[in-house]
């Protein structure tokens, strides 16, 4: 069944997704704050919503759109503060229009405008998404769900909380108190009903789980799937990406567009290299996101990490540090990204945090290190 | 830069590094320590509880120091890291050779098990 279709009524469904909107569940008192040492405000890294930044070769953004295409949906609006973020996803039988948020009026006068217009041009229902989380469930399912509650608006939840994903009637979506922000909406008081339906969630707010949710793609537990071609059984990489003959490759990994793998290097555990990005000689990357335009020097060892630029979150020690010498990582792009704004109660403090106790010297392996070295220099 | 004094043992030697380990600023951080990497069998602590920045030039110099002190039979452990400085010292493969400490005292305890 197409979205949009029910017996032999047609449902007209359009879509709005919004992109760079503050989360709510951030908001949430379950939610336990910035880790230590995170530049980034939750769902964004390296001043770009993660949701914008392409992952396996496209951006959870497009691939959302895309699936709302093959859905049915009649239309998709795309609503930003963003004009760097473009929509290139666009079909005759379904258009896709990219909406700047009106200054000053907001995002939620631009979104209630939009459901006000589709009403008029005779939309049924209008699937409402503050996009910061990947999830994967049935539309048809959902849009089931909501017309069987006779109700004016269903919001999608998970285990851990609400998501930000709205099946409204448009007709009556001013009255129906839908909002981003708990505090304000008056929907979740009256006790909207909630479908409980996705598959996967992967709310997307820190570096983790960038590396969450490239590891399970390429493990193959998800839907979605790289861009690119297996060329080798667990080596996905675009056509016009170079990788060195003496380079070392161990899948399942991602090699994205215009990528480049230098001699020696060794790519492994799950990594995923995207567009006009760098790998020099003798640099390994194991169970690492080395995101677009970003390049690394020779003999790095990045491994457990998430690279954007300059910009490197390391894992291990759940830290954010901006790399300033240009040897080590250096930002490729053109365009310089405006960073976005940071409370400064979750900036981090002044003192930097000290080792982690997990730390601890094996003098063994560290003398066997040394002696190596040494005969280097020699 | 501190002493500290062990019975029927060599002093350690606590250095407090400077907050910039950058191209421009090894070079004065060189010329203190210079007579204590050339030193026979050394015990040195490096406190890096200051250290704000490193660049390739300042893990350069790290190199340079234990390869020193090593040869000279000595030994260098690196103290109070701070987690950004730990992740660009991870990202070079240089934290490989160092003992890597909390504080300072711990550094200095671990000399106490080593032959005097």
């Amino acid at each position: 069944m197409l979205l949009g279709q029910k017996g032999q009524e047609t449902l007209q469904v359009a879509a709005i997704v919004v992109v760079g909107e503050r989360s709510s569940f951030a908001d949430a008192p379950e939610y336990d704050g910035f880790p230590s040492g995170d530049l980034d405000q939750p769902e964004w890294f390296a001043g770009s919503p993660i949701v914008a930044l392409e992952l396996l070769g496209e951006s959870v953004l497009e691939r959302m759109v895309t699936r709302l295409q093959s859905a049915g949906t009649q239309s998709v609006s795309v609503v930003t503060k963003e004009n760097r973020i473009h929509i290139i996803t666009s079909s005759s039988n379904c258009p896709v229009e990219s909406v700047l948020i009106e200054q000053p009026a907001g995002t939620w006068p631009t979104v209630a405008k939009l459901v006000d217009d589709y009403a008029t041009n005779g939309f049924d229902t209008v699937l409402l998404i503050r996009l910061g989380a990947y999830l994967e469930f049935d539309f048809h399912d959902f849009l089931q769900f909501h017309r069987d509650q006779g109700q004016a608006v269903t919001r999608a939840s998970a285990s851990d909380g609400p998501l930000d994903f709205w099946m409204i009637d448009a007709k009556h979506f001013r009255e129906a108190g839908v909002c981003f922000h708990e505090e304000k909406c008056t929907a979740v008081k009256a006790g909207a009903q909630h479908y409980r339906g996705a598959a996967y969630v992967n709310r997307l707010l820190h570096a983790t789980d960038i590396r969450r949710l490239v590891a399970d793609t390429l493990e193959m537990r998800l839907a979605i799937r790289p861009a690119g071609k297996e060329i080798k059984p667990g080596l996905w990489a675009h056509s016009s990406s170079r990788i060195n003959p003496y380079a070392r490759i161990e899948g399942p990994v991602y090699i994205g567009r215009e990528a480049r793998i230098g001699v020696t290097s060794f790519i492994s555990a799950l990594s995923n290299i995207e567009r006009h990005s760098h790998i020099d000689r003798g640099t390994s990357v194991a169970d690492a996101s080395i995101l677009a335009h970003t390049n690394l020097g020779a003999w790095l060892d990045v491994s457990k990490a998430v690279v954007s630029g300059k910009r490197l979150a390391n894992l291990r020690h759940n830290v954010t540090v901006d790399i300033l010498d240009d040897k080590l990582i250096k930002n490729t792009s053109a365009g310089i990204v405006d960073r976005p704004h940071v409370p400064s109660s979750a900036k981090p403090a002044g003192r930097p945090e000290l080792v982690a106790d997990v730390l601890k010297p094996q003098r063994s392996m560290i003398r066997a290190a040394r002696a190596w070295f040494l005969a280097r220099r020699a | 830069m501190k002493v500290m004094h062990m019975p029927n043992k060599r002093p350690i030697i606590v250095v407090t590094m400077p907050e910039r380990l950058t191209r421009v600023h090894n070079r004065d951080f060189l010329l203190t320590i210079a007579a204590l990497l050339k030193a026979d069998r050394t015990r040195i602590v490096f406190d890096c509880s200051q250290v704000r920045e490193i660049d390739r030039a300042g893990t350069d110099m790290l190199l340079h120091c234990v390869e020193q002190v090593i040869r000279q039979d000595g030994e260098l452990n690196l103290s109070s890291v701070p987690t950004k400085i730990l992740a660009v010292l991870e990202l070079t493969c240089v934290d490989r050779l160092f003992e890597i400490f909390q504080n300072n005292a711990d550094a200095v305890e671990s000399y106490k098990g080593l032959a005097a």
